[in-house]
């Protein structure tokens, strides 16, 4: 048992949050997007130089062939300074769905341009009528087999930064047989291709998603990732490690939410004294501060079991369960602290609340992941 | 990081278990059978298990606050009786106490007593004024020569029939609460000491104390003059460590017994395990049964790493309180009807341990150490740097 981070680690973690404070354009997207593309492309290429994008990728592709415990770090830091970017999309994604599930001819193809921050990948999977990702059954866009081609129909929805992505990671349904999670099959599309539009979604944590369009879109036998009818299982499992990843951000931001909320009830006067003396918000700040260790536990033990290539759906389901209630909790303290200036929309404070939202219903929320925890231990 | 015991750890655990559990300790429960328990302890000191913490020129292993949380939980897993974790755990807290408290000396003459287990102490720290604030200490200590002079009341004493007690009192009415405070080491049948039963709704016998003129030794004085509510804070961490490592166990044991409850009990028409409100209460259970003891985990490796684990022991107990009391309420709720039966009567499910566990998780959230409210009053001052609640003047 140890929870201390390596030298490196920790050297990976604090030059991350030095750069990330340092960097203006972090900031300057907070809140409401401020270009079309909705993130700043000169940030993602400075952070690329620093070798994130490629920091869970062997050397072979580009990368620096680090754990993934090493990448929940670096997600910590990303979370706790709110960075906007397509990071979360075309490394976790779509990234580890190509490494995963790709041929080697693919992943050499791909991979060495996703880990230079030179291409963007992105996961298009959830589509209407589902409440949650990783629902096989409500895989309905179709593929269907014509001369040796692969012609795709459908709507994918909440399908992040597809806007700016280079290529589409696409689960559609291509046999009708079987059990739900047989015959779907994954493609690498080129989001050029004739017949995709891409639409942004309005959604509370403005973090650029899309519904994406696929009419009558053509894709060779080459591009199927993973096996033919066979992708759930892959796409399983990097669901998995993106609600890990997931369960990080969310770690920095209750962290970031926290330091910022005990500062300003230290500095804050009110009735002639700070606020942060009133026994109710100081309350707030321990449960803020208690729920969130918890949670960073709970998501470094799931991170270390996945590090180790320990298959861990329970400790996966028990950290996202966690992390979905304790940072919507935060975020709730955080408002109630700040009042009025946390409301004000270029306050953090009011993206934390939009945004702890939006992770507690993506990849799951509690409720969601308790019921997959209480099937594996009654049924 | 590493979320895997050593091989080292994980063969002491084997040692540890295998041990405790060739006792018959559910027979000499029920049965009364004859156990010889003082030749047991001395079996247990000779192997070195009472002196973990303790480094080795006073007699102990000097292992690490990992090794004492695998010993705690598996003497919880063996069935052993209440009486006999708190022989350890009495052990374990004067070990603590006298480690990073007591004088060069003390710990010389003290910390071998301790590992053979002739020094175990209970605490007399409450006062019937002096709860929550536990700084406002009445009971007085006067130096008379070679002898301090005890006068006051204690409230709440638990385990009076332990050898010693860690005694609060205050040796400076005129310096600032926290200031005056000392800490000694009393023997509990020295003249001067009655006390009346009390009991609680865990129908455990507290006392209340009554100290009319007790001497104590110059020597029984805890390190420093003065120093008692720093060396109190010193030590709060493993008090509220070891506390919640037990009833961890005890919950983990009860949890595995409720799931096969509902996998086995219908109501209804149906299975209790198809019911989804009692499908959420059951995940609910394991996502905090395994928060707990990671965090449980991560504290003994921050004790064993030398770090600052006030404010992390803090987070232990208000997860842990919060968690007890969620357990205990849905195992209630889960069992419905039946789950207000305690022991002894032929429906009582599970053999009564939910009601009891409602009971406790009470006495854990709403009054151990000021309950979590107050462990939430101490991480936001000492752990966040809020300002302290100001004393009045009532």
């Amino acid at each position: 048992m140890d929870f201390s981070l390596s030298d490196e680690q920790e050297m990976l973690k604090r030059s991350a949050k030095d750069f990330l404070k340092k960097e203006p354009s972090v900031r300057l997207f907070q809140g409401t997007p401020q270009d079309e593309k909705g993130y700043s492309s000169q940030l993602w290429h400075k952070m690329a130089d620093l070798g994130w994008q490629g920091l869970v990728f062997p050397e072979d592709y580009g990368g620096q062939s680090g754990s993934f415990l090493d990448l929940v770090i670096l997600l910590e830091e990303i979370g706790y300074a709110l960075l906007t970017s397509p990071f979360f999309a075309s490394i976790i994604l779509g990234g580890l769905s190509v490494l995963e599930a790709g041929s080697e001819q693919q992943k050499r193809r791909y991979l060495p341009k996703v880990t230079k921050g030179e291409c963007i990948l992105t996961l298009a999977l959830a589509e209407s009528g589902t409440r949650y990702e990783g629902e096989p059954d409500n895989i309905k866009v179709k593929g269907i087999l014509r001369q040796g081609v692969f012609i795709l129909n459908g709507i994918k929805l909440f399908v992040p930064y597809a806007h700016v992505a280079d290529y589409l990671v696409c689960v559609t349904r291509t046999e009708d047989k079987g059990e739900a999670n047989d015959g779907i099959t994954a493609f690498i599309i080129d989001k050029a291709s004739p017949g995709i539009s891409c639409i942004p979604l309005k959604t509370i944590g403005q973090d650029n998603q899309c519904e994406v369009r696929l009419e009558n879109v053509m894709v060779s036998r080459q591009n199927v990732l993973g096996g033919l009818n066979n992708g759930w299982p892959f796409i399983e499992n990097v669901l998995q490690k993106a609600t890990i990843a997931l369960c990080a951000c969310m770690n920095g931001a209750m962290q970031r939410i926290l330091e910022i909320t005990v500062d300003y009830a230290k500095n804050r006067v009110q009735f002639g004294r700070t606020i942060g003396s009133s026994q109710v918000l100081q309350h707030h700040c321990a449960d803020i501060s208690a729920a969130l260790e918890a949670s960073r536990t709970l998501t470094f033990e799931a991170a270390w079991k996945i590090s180790r290539g320990i298959h861990c759906p329970m400790e996966v389901s028990v950290a996202k369960s966690w992390a979905s209630e304790s940072y919507r909790q935060a975020s709730w303290h955080g408002m109630q602290i700040h009042g009025g200036v946390g409301s004000a929309t270029d306050h953090e404070m009011s993206l934390f609340y939009r945004r702890a939202k939006a992770a507690e219903l993506t990849l799951g929320d509690a409720a969601l992941h308790q019921e997959k925890i209480a099937a594996r231990l009654l049924d | 990081m590493e979320f895997e015991f050593t091989k080292e750890q994980q063969d002491f655990r084997q040692e540890v278990r295998n041990f405790f559990r060739k006792v018959p300790w559910i027979e000499i429960r029920r049965e009364n059978k004859p156990f010889d328990l003082l030749s047991f302890y001395k079996e247990v000191t000779a192997k070195g298990w009472t002196g973990l913490l303790a480094p080795k020129e006073y007699g102990g292993q000097r292992k690490d606050a990992i090794y004492e949380t695998i010993f705690a939980e598996e003497i919880s897993y063996s069935e052993a009786p209440p009486d006999v974790i708190l022989y350890f755990s009495m052990i374990e807290y004067c070990t603590n106490l006298v480690l990073r408290c007591a004088t060069e000396n003390q710990k010389k003459e003290y910390l071998p007593r301790v590992i053979r287990g002739e020094l175990r102490a209970t605490q007399m720290y409450t006062e019937p004024d002096s709860g929550s604030d536990l700084a406002s200490v009445k009971t007085n200590a006067v130096r008379k020569g070679d002898y301090y002079i005890i006068n006051g009341q204690k409230m709440f004493t638990s385990n009076i029939d332990s050898p010693y007690s860690i005694l609060m009192a205050r040796t400076d009415p005129y310096a600032p609460p926290e200031k005056g405070i000392s800490l000694f080491i009393l023997d509990n049948n020295a003249p001067g000491i009655s006390y009346t039963f009390l009991k609680n709704i865990c129908e455990i016998e507290t006392t209340q104390v009554f100290l009319e003129d007790v001497k104590i030794h110059k020597e029984n004085l805890i390190g420093e003059e003065n120093k008692g509510w720093d060396y109190f804070l010193r030590t709060k961490d493993c008090y509220w460590h070891k506390a919640r490592v037990w009833t961890y166990v005890n919950w983990q044991k009860m949890f595995d017994a409720i799931v096969q409850y509902v996998k086995n009990t219908r109501a209804n028409g149906r299975l209790l395990s198809k019911n989804p409100a009692v499908r959420q209460q059951i995940a609910e259970m394991i996502i905090d049964l395994k928060a707990l003891r990671l965090l449980i985990y991560r504290l003994s490796f921050m004790r064993s790493a030398g770090l600052d684990t006030l404010g992390f022991a803090a987070i232990l107990k208000i997860i842990g309180d919060d968690a007890f009391l969620r357990l205990a309420n849905n195992a209630m709720q889960i069992l419905g009807l039946f789950g207000q039966l305690g022991g002894g009567t032929s429906y009582t499910p599970l053999s009564g341990m939910m009601e009891a566990m409602y009971r406790a998780a009470a006495i854990y959230h709403y009054v151990d150490s000021g309950g979590a409210v107050k462990a939430k009053d101490f991480l936001a001052t000492y752990g966040l740097g809020l300002p302290e609640l100001s004393r009045g003047d009532a």
